[in-house]
């Protein structure tokens, strides 16, 4: 080994000592290395847990999403039948008691079945979609309950790594401070399922039309399977293809479930793969948004806010409307419709039913379609009164009737009330669509009758009379009457059924039939309008002589009445 | 034990050292890199190396603890820990591992003051350089040089190698007890073994449960078990009022009362199933047939008082079985809706229709008294047409055979009368409704009621 004698002071030390080789100094030195090494992992560790501990405490919960606050008003009628909705999103809020347990059993084994136990974020879960991302096996996503819970309704939607972390510490966040229940409400609240609804409540609704409590565990299943990819599962039912994908998936939430204990063995074979609703649903009657139109408007005033912040306010409206006996209606007003045929001259028919004694508004309808005429005739429409206010002569009215009287033209909503007062012996009640107000399943309103004497019971007999003797006088009242009056005399109450209006022979401009006993009040109003001089505008017209229009406002009168007095 | 006795002089004459202590730093090398002369290269045999090594060990001990005792036991841990991996040590670097382990096993036992004074031992007595001392001690040689300087500055070097010497004056090295050391050394090697070992497994337990409960958790999603249950139909739940188009100029609504339908030949029919009109105390399907006006027909009606959810209507005609499309409402009413189209078939109507592709896809099975075997397993949506047993080729459509043979009494070929159910006992087309597992629930054609065995014995009671 060749020494420069510059190291001398090295050659002083052992002189006679042969260099250790490199290889022996570095496996000597090893030790020492692995340590240092050790330790600089430890530091890293370290400063890295110690950050993330730092990040947490400095990470708030945020508020929830704006966008996921609002919720839709849903109306219904007085059966609980949907009637329709209002509002941006098609979501409601419901408590997670009114969900069914076997459905969030569900939508834990779809989407995190260890959602009862993890903290939050699953180490298990993000590894299992990494080792299946890597693997090449069906892509599964790694994010718990919470996540999306996280990730849907409390952050913006954007997508990148830093939000992910953020996403992470405020789930983690969220599981400590909030119950599991709590956070799988707020889940099943605001997860989108597609057909635009999000919220367990609307996807029940658009799914299968039924109530969120009253799903089955199939269709339970087959909604935690659609939460997967609610955009293309929501073709379920007209879509083959799409329906056996779905099936497939339900199958497999149905078999989580079993082996997760949410559903028995003998739940899990009686289950059937559910029927589902089309999308987009077939159309219904355009009377609806008519129902809607005037609840709406009352409901926002019996509680004191705006229609639009009754739009979102996740209110459920319960109205008086009888769907059944208000689609009868407007099936039995097409169909005359169409025997009237066309020409310039166009017929309008208002038909309102009321309850006497209580105000509920039973039918109402005021158009044939929303889309051509928003107005609605049957509550806005100033109608001539002409002879149909004749048996109320001479008779002393106060309160809410007491300028009948002198008007021409009162709406048909008015007069039926009139009558309906006259049906319930002189007491009168303020028509009303709403009977109750829920939100989130508690009462927020409840509408009583606003009932006030308008007359006295001699009065109303007599209105009786003079309505008895009115239609006695009118020719081709046909069996109507006699069905009418019929009921009159068992219930052994007040009534009658006649027709009026103005103008007589070809110039009649309107007719009104109007029926009532104790327990409903029918008012059909009919007038005609032709296109005015100028665009957009119309004028009155005479009523087309053919058919008959007495003759058919005492039908239709007649319809309406046997199809609210069925079963 | 006589080797003991044996290996004693050698380290006689170590000790002899003391007597010149005045011997050149440089000169007192007893461990050099490699083969040294007072550790003799002991090969692969631990016991010629212990033997070798034991007094030189003894020696170093006692300076370390400065007691006797403690010393022979130091060494004796020493050599059971360098057994115990001797299969470890590279062969060509002994001398350091054994003296490293005997400097640790020290400093194991005493904290305070330890490393100090196994840095003097190490410089003083055994004459080791500072990077050797550091590579020993697995520190930095500028430490080493501190502790070295700042022993001086109480002690010269010569007085600290006298101080050693004086030391080890008089002792005489027991002999090495080297069964002892074996046995321990083996013990201590198995039960390392076994610490590592549980360590691995430890390490290895989560991942290993992970990847099996991923596995696990794959495997049941795989083995899903689907249940050999026959293809549901078309079955759509509708809302109250909502209106389906079922053909052309045919709608269809549902309203609690009861079906609703409006065609060309009659607007706004309705069938209530509330009012004692249909007996739904017992099951029944009614069916109504129209002809549209593109030739095709629309057979529809009501099925009603089933004993259990219906999954499946199918509709045979004339030998062929066709799925109808099922309307019902939520809540499992108990009654529901049938509908489906089929081609004209009447010569009457003659032209043929392209239209009624649609309807006819759906259909298309040879009837050889299985179709409803073969419907069931088969391809109930097959657009391309199944093969015909009866010509042997594809038939997409019906033309050929008449679905309603002229003369056949009692079926409407005529226009069906609004309102007017034809309920057809024995006459096509026989409508059969079946439930999720494949059982007839009700047949147009059996009457009524479903015929019921008497059971055996049944007269008696």
């Amino acid at each position: 080994m060749r020494r420069p004698e510059a190291v001398g002071r090295l050659l002083r030390r052992s002189p006679d000592r042969p260099r250790v080789p490199l290889r022996i100094r570095l496996r000597r030195g090893r030790g020492r290395w692995l340590r240092r090494l050790l330790v600089t992992f430890a530091v890293l560790l370290a400063a890295v847990c110690g950050a993330a501990v730092v990040a947490y405490r400095l990470t708030g919960i945020p508020e929830p999403h704006p966008e996921t606050v609002v919720q839709s008003t849903v109306f219904v009628d007085a059966d609980g039948s949907y009637l329709g909705r209002r509002g941006p999103v098609d979501r409601q809020e419901v408590p997670l008691s009114q969900v069914p347990r076997h459905v969030q059993d569900a939508v834990i084994a779809a989407e995190n079945r260890s959602f009862r136990t993890d903290s939050g974020v699953s180490p298990r879960a993000v590894a299992r979609a990494v080792w299946a991302t890597v693997s090449g096996g069906a892509p599964q996503g790694g994010s718990t309950i919470t996540q999306q819970y996280v990730k849907n309704a409390l952050l913006s939607p954007e997508r990148s790594l830093t939000r992910k972390a953020r996403e992470a510490l405020i789930a983690i966040k969220l599981d400590r401070t909030r119950g599991k229940d709590e956070i799988l409400e707020g889940y099943l609240n605001t997860v989108y399922f597609g057909r635009g609804a999000a919220g367990v409540q609307a996807a029940a609704r658009n799914y299968f039309d039924v109530a969120p409590q009253d799903l089955t565990v199939s269709q339970g299943a087959a909604l935690a399977a659609i939460v997967n990819i609610p955009s293309y599962y929501e073709k379920a039912g007209s879509d083959p293809e799409v329906t056996a994908k779905l099936r497939h998936r339900w199958e497999w939430v149905l078999d989580a479930m079993e082996a997760g204990g949410g559903i028995t063995e003998a739940q899990r074979r009686q289950a059937r793969f559910p029927a589902f609703r089309f999308y987009p649903p077939g159309e219904t009657e355009g009377q609806r948004q008519y129902l809607i139109d005037v609840a709406a408007k009352e409901a926002a005033g019996r509680l004191g806010i705006t229609e639009d912040q009754l739009a979102r306010g996740g209110y459920t409206v319960h109205t008086t409307f009888d769907l059944a006996l208000q689609d009868a209606t407007a099936e039995a007003v097409e169909n005359h419709a169409e025997e009237s045929g066309g020409g310039a001259v166009r017929t309008h028919t208002a038909v309102v039913g009321i309850e006497p004694g209580d105000g509920a508004v039973r039918v109402l309808y005021g158009g044939a379609d929303y889309a051509r005429q928003p107005f609605n005739d049957a509550v806005s429409g100033a109608v001539e009164a002409g002879s149909v206010l004749d048996p109320f002569e001479g008779v002393r009215l106060d309160g809410p009737l007491r300028g009948l009287h002198g008007s021409t033209a009162p709406t048909p909503l008015r007069l039926a009330s009139a009558y309906a007062a006259v049906a319930a012996d002189g007491v009168h009640a303020a028509p009303r669509t709403v009977a109750r107000i829920t939100r989130e399943g508690r009462s927020v309103h409840t509408a009583r009758p606003g009932t006030r004497r308008v007359l006295d019971e001699k009065g109303a007999f007599v209105v009786t009379s003079r309505a008895h003797e009115r239609s006695a006088g009118w020719s081709g009242t046909g069996p109507y009457v006699a069905a009418g009056a019929g009921g009159d005399g068992g219930d052994g109450g007040p009534g009658a059924f006649f027709t009026a209006g103005a103008g007589g022979g070809v110039a009649r401009r309107t007719v009104w039939s109007v029926g009532y006993d104790s327990r409903l009040a029918v008012t059909v109003a009919l007038f005609a309008d032709r296109p005015g001089p100028k665009k957009g505008t119309t004028v009155p017209a005479h009523l087309p002589d053919e058919p008959s229009p007495t003759g058919y406002a005492e039908q239709l009168a007649g319809e309406v009445w046997e199809a609210a007095s069925g079963p | 034990m006589n080797t003991g006795a044996g290996i004693h002089r050698p380290v006689v004459r170590v000790g002899a050292r003391r007597h010149v202590p005045a011997v050149e730093e440089v000169t007192y090398v007893p461990f050099a890199s490699g083969p040294s002369p007072q550790w003799p290269d002991a090969g692969d045999d631990f016991a010629d190396h212990a033997r070798a090594a034991w007094p030189r060990l003894v020696a170093v001990a006692l300076w370390l603890t400065e007691d006797a005792d403690a010393a022979e036991e130091l060494a004796r841990r020493t050599l059971v820990r360098v057994c115990a991996r001797w299969r470890r040590i590279p062969r060509d670097d002994v001398d350091f591992h054994v003296r490293r382990c005997l400097v640790r096993g020290f400093l194991r036992r005493r904290r305070p003051g330890g490393r100090r004074r196994a840095v003097l031992v190490l410089r003083h007595g055994e004459g080791l350089t500072e990077t050797e001392i550091a590579q020993v001690l697995g520190c930095s040689v500028g430490a080493v040089r501190a502790w070295v300087r700042r022993a001086e500055k109480e002690a010269g070097a010569e007085e600290r190698r006298a101080g050693f010497a004086a030391l080890l004056a008089g002792t005489v090295p027991p002999p090495v007890p080297l069964d002892g050391i074996r046995r321990d050394g083996a013990l201590r090697r198995r039960r390392r073994a076994g610490v590592a070992a549980a360590g691995c497994a430890l390490l290895l337990a989560p991942p290993a449960a992970l990847a099996l409960g991923s596995l696990t958790g794959g495997g049941a999603t795989g083995a899903a078990e689907v249940p050999d249950l026959p293809e549901p139909g078309p079955m759509r739940l509708v809302a109250p009022g909502e209106r389906v188009q079922a053909a052309e100029g045919v709608e269809i609504w549902l309203t609690p009362d009861g079906p609703h339908w409006s065609s060309p030949q009659g607007p706004g029919r309705f069938r209530p199933v509330r009012d004692g009109n249909l007996d739904r105390t017992r099951p029944g399907v009614s069916v109504l047939g129209e002809e549209l006006s593109d030739g095709s027909y629309f057979r529809t009606g009501v099925y009603h008082g089933l004993r259990g959810e219906p999954a499946r209507v199918e509709v045979r005609l004339d030998g062929r079985t066709v799925t109808a499309n099922v309307l019902t409402l939520a809540g499992s009413p108990g009654w529901g809706v049938w509908y489906v189209r089929t081609p004209p078939t009447d010569s009457r109507t003659g032209h043929p229709d392209s239209g009624t592709g649609r309807t006819a896809s759906r259909t298309g099975h040879p009837d050889s008294g299985t179709g409803r075997t073969d419907s069931r397993t088969g391809h109930p949506d097959s657009r391309t047409g199944q093969p015909d047993s009866r010509t042997g080729q594809p038939d997409p459509r019906f033309e050929r055979h008449p679905v309603f043979p002229t003369g056949r009494p009692g079926f409407p070929t005529e226009r069906a009368e609004p309102a007017v159910d034809a309920v057809l006992p024995g006459a096509a087309p026989a409508v059969t409704v079946y439930d999720a597992a494949g059982d007839v629930l009700v047949r147009s054609d059996a009457g009524p009621a479903v015929a019921r065995p008497v059971p055996v014995g049944a007269w008696r009671s």
